[in-house]
């Protein structure tokens, strides 16, 4: 891949993502032991983005971060896009009665602001990760089966669909070999800038107090107890995560970009 | 909703005269601006009556300064300076005096001849009868007056049209400052009867959004949620009148934004200060902050004492030596409140409660009575905190996670959100967990026959010891006197030897204000007393 | 005219679905709001139990649901406990404030956006290119809270540019007579210029930190959608024959171009009703986000569902709106093709 958009997007997102897999490892202090007399010290050669309010580490804590929010993001991602994509092309190849009735139940779920919706499911399910996975999950769930749907429905009557269904192919076959390996592409941008979202809905979810259990760190945790002290002038606390939080978006909306020249050239323009 | 009528009346009480149809949008007068007093709050009230459901604290804060009562505490000043309420003096507000006659059975009550309602009309008997009368009709206030023993209508007797009497079956400690607390209000009852309704006697539908008192304070609009603006009664009588005419009072729900306002000198006074801003605010010194440790309101951990392994009292004093009190005291609340850990452990010093339980960080000490109790390798368990109460208890359950980690005791911290925390303590449900709460009667034994005792969500500990228990009822009547005292030491050590739940530290209350605004007193309910203060 | 008509009808079972799921929503929540209401320390069991059942929660579900139904059906949307106001007083008094807010930004947004997509579009690659991207980039990569702190730090705190970032109006300022309940027509209905630019700059801080957020969306389907239509045969032979760059650009490419901006529109003001929240918050702005936060974790039910049906009726409206205007600017594509 030779495109600058995609060497911009490896570029912010393999630190962040070998942070993920290794920074455990790699971290010069526990990011959860909490260190007495060590509490709010700015940024120095020992303690490189500063302590917090309990003397814990910022920089390894921004660090082993990256996989809780990350993870997060694939896997809602990941859960929502499966689903979706399967449902989706259900309902555009087969039409009919499952195709009213999703339909219906999706653009009830579409009628809700986001947001909100995520803030209700997490606050039924109990804050903790996978309840914040769940609610990321099933709030994204329509847009990908309203993208899904589309594309079967247009596809369900193009010459290589009907050919396979004159060759005798089964409904099932036709979905998993034509339809579903056909409608990706399209999905996999969405996908992408969509993780991007699901980072920043779980820090907002934090922020409200409705995110991961304490004392896992997580950027949007750390950000929301940084701004307390901010007007004080200790700003590294929030100002370090936040920085990373921005970084993955910013690479996870590149990468978007660059796949969608890929998946669609005409619009390189 | 703001209305035309209100546009009218806030021209008004801006001194701005004539000219209304214009409706200008112009900033106060200076002088308008000095006799006045912006005071910014977290949240806004929910209701203008003190006994509803869910009533919330800012309701208190309206209440307080827009009725009266018959009773209130007097005024003690504190080391530092600032004024404070004294349980232990009572002063007349409505009532002028009063007498306590038949052995301390009967209480009569003398109202000030010159007291007179909003609207004008004199305060009489009539009105303090149907307001006591209401107080023991409505569930959430006879819940609060039975414990000053009165719990009927046939109680309260019109003498005259200045004086009542109020009959207890025995005598009782609690049944004067009862009348003190923030609750028994005196309503305009010729008012309130005029909305009462059959379904709604009392006028609970009407009375939650309309002032019918006579208190310092008028109501002169509410946006409700947003703003309320209060005007001073020129003709209030029970106490020396206030120094500020107008009280704009506003919700501003972010700290960060408060806190600008005030520095900036926007606001004059905001209340509930985070710790942390109150600290590098008075570093800062760019305005005033007075912090008062709030007496009768305590933050502890609570074990549930009926369910194993907490219901061993081993384990129970092996958590409270384990605990690091000074770094939670320091990350949690940057040391602002009066620490309840230390001091003399196993007996009582003094008759006061709370009081230090007498226990520090002692982990050899704690991972000993693990071991006695049978536990040499810890247990699993679940720490829970409401998340209205994040800033304070997040720190804390890290630093508990992380001490008792090292004693073998594995800790899971659970967040719960939305007041779902009352849920889960008053189905008993909750083994280990964060909380706060508040008595606001000093007396060490009431506030073991509230938090010490009885099956209700507010024996946090579910606490149940035969010989406590004999005591908590044995005080109940009491008088005052060394009997007293001696039961209540031991009520007291019992508490300090089994503790059913660990005390940590009474917080501050820390108001930021103006350095030219005086007269700040700290009340039992930790709302403002708009009052007192005044501009120097 | 027969499809608006089939279109207005497919909105029944929404809404329909919108209440049922609004109330299992709230149902699911864990909490028993008769204990969080029965708060004093003198409260027993009898104290919960009779608030309970004047709550109406001693009733089985399915009854529960019928008498929340008969509710609505006369308009009564239930009271707030925490504000002690009927619910939809509430809300009618906190939406404008909100939709005022979400308007601003959303006209601010589009405003910056429009002109960004369609330079880049015209120059792919170049430096307005990537200017573009990072600033549409920058702009949702920060949560809304944060980018509101900052703001009122720098601007308010350091600056003093700003003024105090507390609601919608100078404290010590009278209020015009509320017509709309949107600040800035009330004031000049009022013929209050000072006004005017008083509750506007109130509203500048709150509208820009939603407007960075609505950015990024809008101007990457711009430069999307314009880059699609100036590849398109038509753009060609419009070239070819001779017309005027200007010409092309404005007049053929943004008119084609519109349709998917115009729906992206649509789902970013369904984000941004959601992401209100937390600016509203950060800004003690009088809205109904902050409002149902409060509601959701105060254990307050009926404001939470009369704000989540108000919010799925707004958005089932503002979609129809979308779907006009697509049929407006280009009548193929639907919605009025048999009118």
């Amino acid at each position: 891949m030779r495109s600058p958009l995609a060497l911009a997007a490896g570029l912010i997102l393999a630190p962040l993502i070998f942070c993920a897999l290794f920074g455990l490892w790699l971290v010069p202090y526990d990011p959860i032991a909490t260190q007495a007399g060590m509490a709010l010290h700015p940024p120095s050669a020992a303690h490189w983005f500063g302590t917090d309010q309990l003397g814990r580490d910022v920089f390894s804590r921004v660090v082993v971060a990256a996989r809780l929010d990350l993870g997060i993001a694939f896997v809602a991602v990941l859960l929502s896009l499966a689903l979706g994509a399967v449902l989706g092309a259900a309902m555009g190849y087969f039409q009919g009665w499952l195709d009213a009735v999703a339909g219906r139940v999706t653009d009830v779920l579409m009628a809700f602001p986001l947001f909100m919706l995520a803030m209700v499911l997490v606050g039924a399910l109990g804050p903790s990760a996978t309840a914040v996975v769940c609610a990321t999950a099933a709030v994204n769930l329509p847009f990908y089966i309203r993208l899904a749907r589309a594309e079967a429905s247009i596809r369900r009557h193009l010459g290589y669909v009907e050919a396979a269904r004159v060759g005798g192919s089964g409904h099932g076959r036709i979905l998993r070999v034509f339809l579903l390996p056909n409608i990706l592409p399209p999905l996999l941008v969405q996908a992408s800038v969509n993780l991007g979202w699901a980072v920043l809905n779980t820090a907002g979810l934090s922020f409200l107090g409705l995110g991961i259990r304490a004392p896992a760190p997580e950027w949007g945790i750390m950000v929301a107890e940084g701004a307390q002290f901010v007007i004080s002038g200790r700003w590294w606390i929030a100002a370090f995560p936040g920085l990373a939080l921005m970084l993955a978006v910013l690479g996870f909306n590149l990468l978007g970009d660059a796949l969608r020249e890929v998946v669609d050239p005409r619009r390189r323009g | 909703m703001m209305q035309r009528r209100d546009v009218a009346k806030l021209a008004a009480w801006m001194g701005l005269s004539g000219g209304l149809s214009a409706l200008p949008l112009r900033r106060a007068q200076a002088q308008s601006r000095a006799e006045s007093l912006r005071v910014l709050t977290e949240g806004a009230p929910n209701s203008f009556d003190p006994i509803g459901p869910g009533v919330n604290r800012y309701a208190i804060e309206l209440h307080w300064n827009a009725y009266d009562r018959l009773l209130r505490f007097g005024t003690v000043e504190r080391p530092d300076g600032t004024l404070s309420y004294d349980y232990f003096t009572l002063e007349g507000e409505l009532a002028e005096r009063w007498e306590v006659s038949e052995g301390g059975r009967a209480i009569t009550l003398f109202l000030r001849p010159d007291a007179r309602f909003h609207d004008g009309s004199p305060v009489t008997a009539e009105d303090v009868k149907w307001s006591l009368d209401r107080m023991v009709s409505l569930p959430i206030g006879r819940a609060q007056f039975a414990t000053g023993s009165m719990t009927g209508t046939e109680q309260f007797t019109v003498l005259d049209a200045r004086s009542i009497r109020i009959t207890t079956p025995r005598p009782d400690r609690f049944t004067l400052p009862n009348l003190a607390l923030a609750q028994p209000v005196i309503f305009n009852a010729r008012i309130a009867r005029a909305h009462a309704t059959e379904a709604d006697p009392w006028a609970a539908e009407w009375l939650r959004t309309n002032v019918a008192g006579g208190g310092a304070f008028r109501l002169d609009s509410h946006t409700p949620g947003q703003s309320l603006l209060l005007s001073r009664n020129d003709e209030w009588k029970s106490g020396p009148l206030p120094a500020f005419r107008r009280v704009l009072w506003q919700v501003v729900p972010s700290a960060q934004s408060r806190r600008i306002s005030l520095e900036r000198g926007d606001a004059d006074l905001v209340q509930d200060l985070l710790p942390q801003d109150a600290v590098s605010m008075r570093e800062e010194g760019k305005v005033k902050v007075v912090g008062v440790p709030m007496t009768g309101a305590f933050h502890f951990i609570g074990m549930n004492n009926a369910l194993p392994p907490f219901d061993n009292v081993k384990v129970r004093q092996a958590i409270a030596y384990a605990l690091p009190y000074r770094q939670m005291f320091e990350a949690a609340l940057f040391s602002r409140g009066a620490p309840l850990f230390g001091g003399t452990a196993g007996e009582a010093e003094g008759t006061l409660f709370p009081q230090p339980l007498g226990y520090d960080t002692d982990p050899a000490r704690a991972r000993a009575l693990l071991a006695e109790a049978g536990l040499p390798d810890g247990f699993e368990t679940t720490f829970s905190f409401d998340l209205s109460l994040a800033t304070v208890a997040e720190p804390v359950a890290l630093l508990v996670q992380e001490a008792l980690g090292k004693a073998g005791i594995r800790v899971t911290i659970n967040k719960v959100p939305g007041g779902q925390l009352g849920t889960l303590l008053e189905k008993k449900a909750v083994p280990f967990f964060y909380e706060s709460s508040a008595a606001y009667l000093a007396p060490a034994d009431y506030f073991f026959r509230i938090f010490y005792h009885g099956p209700t969500r507010w024996n946090f500990g579910s606490y149940d010891n035969a010989e406590f228990k004999a005591l908590v009822e044995r005080t109940r009547f009491l008088p005052e006197g060394a009997e007293y005292d001696a039961d209540v030491k031991r009520m007291i050590a019992l508490a300090k030897q089994e503790v059913p739940i660990i005390l940590l530290w009474q917080p501050a209350l820390d108001t930021g204000m103006q350095k030219n605004v005086e007269g700040y007193k700290y009340l039992f309910h930790r709302m403002l007393d708009m009052r007192t203060l005044k501009r120097s | 005219m027969a499809g608006l008509l089939r279109r207005l009808l497919a909105l029944v079972p929404v809404l329909l679905g919108v209440t049922l799921a609004s109330f299992l929503l709230t149902w699911l929540l864990p909490g028993d709001p008769a204990v969080f209401f029965a708060n004093s320390v003198t409260a027993d069991a009898a104290t919960v139990a009779a608030l309970r059942a004047k709550m109406g929660l001693d009733l089985p579900l399915w009854q529960q649901f019928l008498a929340y139904l008969a509710q609505l059906a006369r308009g009564d949307l239930g009271q707030s406990i925490q504000t002690g106001q009927p619910v939809a007083a509430d809300l009618l008094q906190r939406l404008p404030a909100s939709a005022e807010l979400t308007l601003a930004a959303l006209g601010a947004a589009l405003l910056l956006a429009l002109p960004l997509g369609i330079a880049a579009a015209l120059r792919p690659g170049s430096v307005i290119d990537h200017a573009c991207r990072v600033l549409s980039v920058a702009g949702v990569a920060l949560p809304s809270f944060v980018t509101g702190l900052l703001l009122i730090y720098v601007f308010y705190f350091h600056l003093g540019l700003a003024p105090e970032p507390i609601g919608r109006l100078d404290p010590f300022a009278i209020p015009p007579p509320r017509v709309t309940g949107f600040l800035l027509p009330d004031t000049l209905l009022a013929g209050d210029g000072a006004g005017f630019l008083a509750a506007a700059r109130q509203l500048v801080l709150p509208a820009a930190t939603m407007a960075l957020f609505a950015l990024a969306p809008l101007a990457r389907m711009t430069r999307a959608a314009m880059l699609d239509v100036l590849g398109s045969d038509f753009i060609r032979a419009a070239r070819a024959h001779g017309l005027r760059r200007r010409r092309i650009v404005l007049s053929y490419a943004l008119r084609n171009a519109l349709l998917p901006v115009v729906t992206t529109l649509g789902m970013v003001f369904s984000s941004m009703l959601g992401a209100n929240v937390l600016v509203e918050r950060v800004f003690a702005w009088p809205g109904i986000g902050s409002y149902a936060l409060d509601a959701l974790l105060g254990l307050d039910y009926a404001p939470v569902q009369g704000f989540m049906l108000v919010m799925a009726g707004l958005l089932v409206g503002v979609n129809l709106l979308v779907d006009l205007l697509c049929a407006i600017i280009d009548p193929r594509s639907g919605l009025l093709r048999d009118a």
